[in-house]
């Protein structure tokens, strides 16, 4: 697992004291997942916002 | 549903203290109580504003706001009430209880969480710094409509500034609910296994994705017309300031279901409990709310019949307007048929549920009045339409969140309110509502515009009723502020892991205050 990922898991689930509990496993199963899902939504949304400025800007 | 795994406490249960808690969490708790907070704020400051607007209309003639400030305190009020007060309200409801409904130990991305609340003070700080530039705030209605809106002052400047940073919060938000949902949820919960909150949330949240962007590149033409030489909405450069309604609307009527779908998912939520039944149809309220957000996206130009469009386009919008009559009659029926031969028990959640039920409903059907073209072109831009989206906006969104905040009040806090404040809140509150909006209707169909500080005498009577409705509206709630003291404070008693006899859900298998950390094993559900 990348290093950065298990250095930001405690964080993740606001453990001040960091210490690695049963339910990290849980949580590093679906992190990349959410990651990717993440970027593809955000790539939407940012689709949108320069569409809308193209097609207007072809079309007046 | 049953669940294989009841939460208990735990030594985890550790969280860190003073201002850096609130600064830096990455608990979905804080941070819902964060926006809740921002939101019952936003809707006080919203709220003074619509009062310095009723008591200039309080009698025909101007006497207690300056004309440009009542066209200030008109855009402000909506934009804070919309933008400030609502969306972060449902987005506090959600981040409390998606994680906890779904049996998630928190939102998929905590710390995008954290700077999603965190945009929101300093863009609102922006739009109401706005107030004192030289020129004013915001003149134009919420909708900012050219060429108004490139004319005024620097503080449209900050108002657009604060729009975009207000999409971005809300885009990061919607984001993070979405990755939530469909990558956290406990095993066992199936998609139509999901309470109809969370369902309504999902759909709410692709909406926004699609909707807010729009009205990113919206104001950001609007900027660029205004500072960098193009003329988008300028009919002298080629231009058309029909184009930016267009755009606007493209945007504003998905937003008007942004607006209303979590507050379908809390009613939902709400009326089985005190029914003492499942929800009927579950499978029909997840399709009509699907429904009703399809559909959104193909009727924004009935807002702007007057303008003067084809009659293909004039038919087409009035017909598909009518047609979410259907997925939202279907809702209708289903929470009515929930309560049908129900258990029923009136505490105040409950009530504040059938009021959004019959006041909402009351708002419908003025839209639909609005729907069709050649009614329209008579009650257009006047009192009647502002009847209408309080019906839906005040009736429908804000008394749902009232109703869902003394639902999970007891959880959230371990303390049940007092029922006696509660249910005077909501009796106060339905009466001074109807006072204060119900004889705009009449207002509106007499001929009376919106917008204005000044009217003619004939509409006197009404505006005065309007006018002291209003100001008992505002006052009244400070009773919910009380009640909600003092379950923070723990001078109520004490509430059941349980709360509610009828309550069923995986946030009411924790205990009351739930711990810090909920599900950090995953429960199994059957």
């Amino acid at each position: 697992m990348d290093g950065r990922i298990t250095a930001a898991l405690p964080y993740i689930l606001n453990t001040a004291d960091g210490e690695v509990r049963h339910s990290l496993e849980f949580v590093r199963n679906i992190m990349s997942k959410n990651t990717k899902l993440a970027a593809i939504l955000g790539a939407v949304a940012l689709f949108f916002f320069v569409a809308i400025m193209v097609i207007q800007s072809t079309h007046y | 549903m049953s669940v294989a795994h009841t939460e208990a406490h735990d030594h985890h249960d550790h969280r860190p203290s003073g201002i850096m808690r609130w600064l830096t969490t990455t608990n979905h708790k804080d941070i819902g109580t964060m926006y809740l907070i921002f939101s019952l704020t936003m809707f006080f400051v919203g709220g003074l504003m619509a009062l310095a607007i009723r008591a200039e209309l309080f009698q025909p003639g101007l006497q207690v706001v300056h004309p440009e400030l009542y066209n200030s305190m008109t855009t402000m009020h909506a934009l804070i009430m919309i933008f400030g007060a609502i969306m972060p309200g449902f987005v506090g409801f959600a981040n409390w209880l998606i994680p906890m409904m779904i049996g998630a130990p928190d939102m998929a991305l905590p710390r995008m969480n954290n700077w999603s609340f965190w945009i929101l003070p300093f863009a609102f700080a922006l739009l109401l710094g706005s107030l004192f530039t030289v020129g004013g705030g915001p003149a134009s209605g919420w909708t900012l409509y050219a060429p108004l809106s490139v004319q005024g002052g620097a503080g449209v400047d900050m108002t657009i500034l604060a729009i975009h940073m207000m999409g971005i919060s809300s885009v990061l938000g919607a984001i993070n609910i979405i990755v939530t949902i469909m990558n956290m949820r406990a095993p066992g919960m199936h998609l139509m296994k999901l309470p109809l909150f969370v369902w309504t949330w999902l759909i709410t949240a692709f909406l926004l994705i699609a909707a807010m962007p729009v009205l990113a590149g919206a104001v950001t033409m609007l900027l660029t017309d205004r500072h960098f030489g193009t003329a988008f909405f300028d009919p002298a450069g080629g231009g058309d300031p029909v184009l930016f309604q267009h755009i606007f609307w493209f945007f504003g009527h998905p937003e008007v279901y942004i607006l209303i779908l979590p507050a379908f998912g809390i009613v939902s939520q709400i009326i089985p409990t005190f029914s003492r039944k499942p929800l009927f149809g579950y499978d029909s309220m997840v399709f009509a709310t699907a429904g009703i957000a399809f559909l959104s996206f193909i009727v924004w130009a009935h807002h702007m019949f007057t303008v003067g469009m084809p009659l293909a386009g004039e038919l087409f919008f009035m017909y598909a307007t009518m047609l979410i009559a259907v997925p939202t009659g279907v809702k209708v029926f289903n929470w009515v048929a929930t309560m049908w031969r129900g258990s029923i028990t009136f505490e105040t959640p409950m009530l504040f549920a059938i009021s959004v039920v019959f006041l909402f409903t009351i708002g419908g059907l003025s839209g639909l009045m609005l729907a069709i073209v050649p009614a329209d072109f008579q009650y257009h831009d006047t009192y009647f339409v502002v009847a209408h989206f309080h019906y839906v906006l005040f009736a429908g969104s804000i008394m749902s969140m009232m109703g869902a905040t003394y639902y999970w009040l007891p959880k959230w806090t371990g303390r049940m309110y007092s029922e006696k404040i509660g249910k005077a809140h909501f009796w106060l509150t339905v009466i001074f509502f109807n006072v204060t909006f119900f004889p705009q209707h009449f207002l509106g169909l007499a001929g009376m515009p919106r917008r204005i500080p000044d009217y003619s005498v004939q509409y006197a009577e009404f505006n005065l009723i309007s006018s002291v409705g209003a100001f008992g509206l505002g006052i009244v709630q400070l009773l919910m502020v009380y009640a909600i003291i003092q379950c923070v404070r723990g001078k109520a008693q004490k509430a059941t892991d349980q709360v509610w006899e009828g309550a069923e859900g995986l946030e009411w298998t924790v205990a009351s205050p739930p711990p810090y950390h909920t599900f950090s094993t995953p429960p199994t559900v059957k």
